[in-house]
């Protein structure tokens, strides 16, 4: 139980640094939108989604109403649902209670390092899967209230950290997870797809883009799947119509 | 106050989408088309937010792949492949990405 909760935290530690950048930055621009310091730690305590805060705090900025920054808040983190959707089969035998826990504090990140670890069976002691998510989920979630509330305070004196490339410490990351998860031409095929799409759909708002990227990248996934499922059978049917005639 | 509603209302929506499917999923194995879809959740996903980092320039995307987060990360993604080690790939690709924009 300890070892697999300490295992979720070490793991999502790279995750951790990468994301520091941008929580230091939220805190940053909510105190220069005008919100107070209990608003903006309450946020990340709270809603705790980076892409939706980052949006909430430039709407409020921009006068927005309420109900359309919930709306965009509700778009930018659809894409957890397909996260928990594929989570789910994982959780099915645990209390209602762990399984909202653990939801509340999904994100990108430990997404990225709990279904690795859970879909690597060979890792990891199964009666106790739910400390490895906890784990990272609580690494993440500890950590960007810290950089909230450094940004928040600190902000202005150090700029925006981005410029240290530390925030490409999670894309190496998500690439560490993702090249050895590619283990056919149908894996390559869909993650390249994906990844066009992100690029393409970049400049659509709330997140809209990872949103279609997704997508696009699991129908590519699935579509030639079964179109090569279908050529073997072909080939097959062939093969043996031509050893009937031999 | 109406602040705190706006609250609210963002952790409500967020821990909907996060939480939902969980319950909704609970009951049975779900059909055979949707389980095949969602194998490729992680791949998809890692994929789509990967490669905007890898042309960002700031806020925006510049497409030139000379730049040094694309060769940073596409020399991690070949660390990655061949060595299937996490530690081993963040450091390449940090090594590079600073030797780089130096």
């Amino acid at each position: 139980m300890k070892k697999e909760f300490l295992s979720g935290i070490r793991d999502t530690i790279p995750l951790v640094i990468g994301a520091a950048p941008f929580g230091f930055l939220f805190g940053l621009l909510a105190r220069a939108t005008g919100l107070d310091v209990v608003a903006t730690i309450a946020m990340s305590i709270f809603v705790f989604a980076g892409a939706s805060q980052f949006a909430a705090v430039k709407l409020l900025a921009a006068g927005a109403a309420y109900p359309l920054i919930v709306l965009t808040t509700f778009v930018i983190n659809l894409r957890h649902a397909l996260y928990a959707a594929s989570l789910a089969e994982y959780l099915r035998d645990l209390p209602r209670r762990w399984r909202a826990l653990l939801a509340f504090q999904l994100t990108d990140e430990s997404y990225a390092v709990v279904i690795t670890h859970y879909r690597d069976a060979a890792r990891g002691d199964a009666a106790h899967k739910q400390w490895y998510f906890l784990g990272a989920n609580l690494a993440m979630y500890v950590a960007w209230q810290i950089d909230t509330a450094l940004g928040f305070f600190f902000g202005n004196a150090l700029g925006d950290l981005r410029a240290l490339g530390l925030d490409f410490a999670a894309t190496l990351m998500f690439i560490a997870i993702l090249a050895p998860q590619i283990k056919s031409r149908v894996d390559g095929f869909a993650a390249l797809v994906a990844g066009a799409v992100a690029l393409a759909a970049f400049a659509l708002p709330s997140k809209i883009g990872l949103l279609l990227a997704i997508g696009a990248g699991i129908g590519a996934g699935v579509m030639l799947e079964q179109a090569s499922k279908r050529e073997r059978t072909k080939i097959m049917r062939t093969r043996s119509h031509a050893e009937n005639t031999d | 106050m109406e602040l705190a509603l706006l609250l609210f209302g963002m952790t409500a929506v967020t821990f909907l989408a996060r939480y939902a499917p969980f319950e909704m999923l609970q009951r049975g194995e779900p059909p055979a088309w949707f389980a095949r879809a969602l194998r490729y959740v992680p791949i998809a996903a890692f994929a789509a937010l990967i490669a905007p980092d890898l042309f960002a320039h700031g806020d925006v995307l510049v497409f030139d792949f000379a730049n040094p987060r694309f060769i940073a990360g596409s020399a991690a993604f070949v660390v990655a492949a061949l060595s299937r080690r996490v530690l081993l790939t963040i450091g390449v690709g940090m090594t590079a990405l600073w030797a780089l924009s130096r």
